[in-house]
């Protein structure tokens, strides 16, 4: 057997896209700056309103938000930035979320709480020093990165489908999908192993139907190398020996199925979050 | 008015780190820019009774001051900032003068170091 075809070849890294908000252009011309000492491209806008319309020019990674700027505020600028997502990721199934770290003196009226709840996801103090600044951008690219390991796994489009079935006053049906997948697949694949080990005159036909059962599962919920592993175990099951070429496959599906499962409980864990 | 009272070495050596001498010499003039720019709105808006106005011109001051050194702006604009977060819009006037004094104070300083980086950076016409 070929190599599983279900691993995507690993896409050449982007540059990494910052957009720093902060009206004082001394303290913004200070921020590039530092950015630029740490290897980053940057871009600087003066106000809210400015931050809210780059990002919709250019899919910005990270944004350091100012919180205290004219016009439009640092809080505002981050709720109107979380609204437009949402209304995306409804409209189009587009996840797309960037990273916003606050600056702000920490005070009363600015401090981290606020930030976290306005929708932020960090927050650094003014005057931004250096060594803060670069590991509050290493938590941020962490962030991206184990998101777009989790995409991988399951196809954040199909999830906001199912977040868009949600109505106020109803059980979360995303929440359902999840718990029941994660009922009902262990079951299907151990009934998968159970007819493979088996190896009896049954053991073709009980081989395709829990494969086709554990496929459905897994595309009710974007799980996209699950379902494909699932085709060609039953492939393989019609075409080789299933004691000998599909046995390797089960394997294969049982850690994907492990890291379905943990990137749904991730998912769902979220979701309660959001509320 | 004594310069050491009014200009943190360290935040100069910070920006010279940062970025060199042609970028502490840029940062020193967008700072006098600025701030003589934003005093004079403060006072505007103070003279009309925009306390919130004053405060948010003054947040900025502040944090602009805190990045180029200059401390006692800094200390001063943070006063006022919180003068108009209590409403005391009858004090905002004198405060701002102290502000602005502070800065008078600092601008030869700051205008004085510049111009001694300066010709390092710019080779003589």
């Amino acid at each position: 057997m070929e190599p599983s075809p279900t691993t995507p070849p690993a896409a050449a890294p982007r540059p990494v896209r910052i957009l720093v908000a902060e009206d004082s252009p001394l303290n913004q011309q200070v921020a590039l700056k530092q950015l630029e000492k740490l290897g980053y491209q940057a871009e600087g806008v003066a106000d809210g309103t400015g931050a809210v319309e780059a990002l919709r020019q250019t899919p910005y990674d990270v944004i350091l938000m100012d919180c205290q700027m004219p016009e439009l505020n640092g809080y505002e600028a981050t709720w109107q930035i979380r609204d437009s997502e949402k209304q995306q990721a409804a409209a189009a199934g587009v996840t797309r979320r960037v990273y916003i770290i606050a600056m702000t003196a920490n005070t009363k009226a600015d401090n981290r709480d606020k930030c976290l709840q306005a929708g932020m996801d960090d927050f650094i103090r003014k005057p931004v020093q250096l060594p803060e600044l670069e590991a509050a951008l290493h938590r941020a690219l962490a962030d991206r990165a184990s998101q777009k390991a989790l995409d991988k796994v399951i196809d954040p489009v199909v999830i906001a489908g199912l977040h868009q079935l949600r109505t106020p006053g109803k059980p979360d049906p995303l929440a359902e999908i999840i718990d029941l997948f994660l009922q009902e697949a262990p079951a299907h694949l151990q009934a998968l192993e159970s007819a493979v080990a088996q190896n009896d005159h049954t053991s073709l036909a009980r081989t395709f139907s829990a494969a086709v059962r554990l496929k459905g599962s897994a595309m009710n919920l974007g799980a996209r190398n699950l379902a494909a592993l699932c085709d060609e175990i039953e492939q393989t099951a019609r075409n080789w020996s299933l004691a000998d070429d599909v046995p390797p496959l089960l394997e294969q599906a049982r850690r994907e199925l492990d890291r379905v499962r943990e990137a749904l409980e991730k998912i769902r864990s979220g979701q309660e979050e959001e509320g | 008015m004594n310069e050491s009272l009014d200009l943190d070495p360290e935040a100069a050596q910070r920006l010279q780190r940062l970025g060199g001498d042609s970028f502490v010499c840029k940062m020193i003039s967008v700072f006098l820019e600025y701030s003589e720019k934003r005093i004079g709105e403060a006072q505007a808006a103070a003279a009309s009774g925009d306390s919130a106005a004053v405060g948010k011109v003054m947040h900025s001051l502040k944090s602009s001051a805190g990045n180029i050194g200059a401390c006692r702006v800094q200390a001063l604009a943070e006063r006022v900032e919180a003068l108009a977060e209590q409403g005391a819009s009858e004090a905002l006037p004198a405060a701002l003068g102290d502000v602005a004094r502070a800065f008078a104070a600092v601008k030869p300083a700051l205008e004085k170091r510049r111009d001694e980086i300066a010709p390092a950076q710019q080779p003589p016409q």
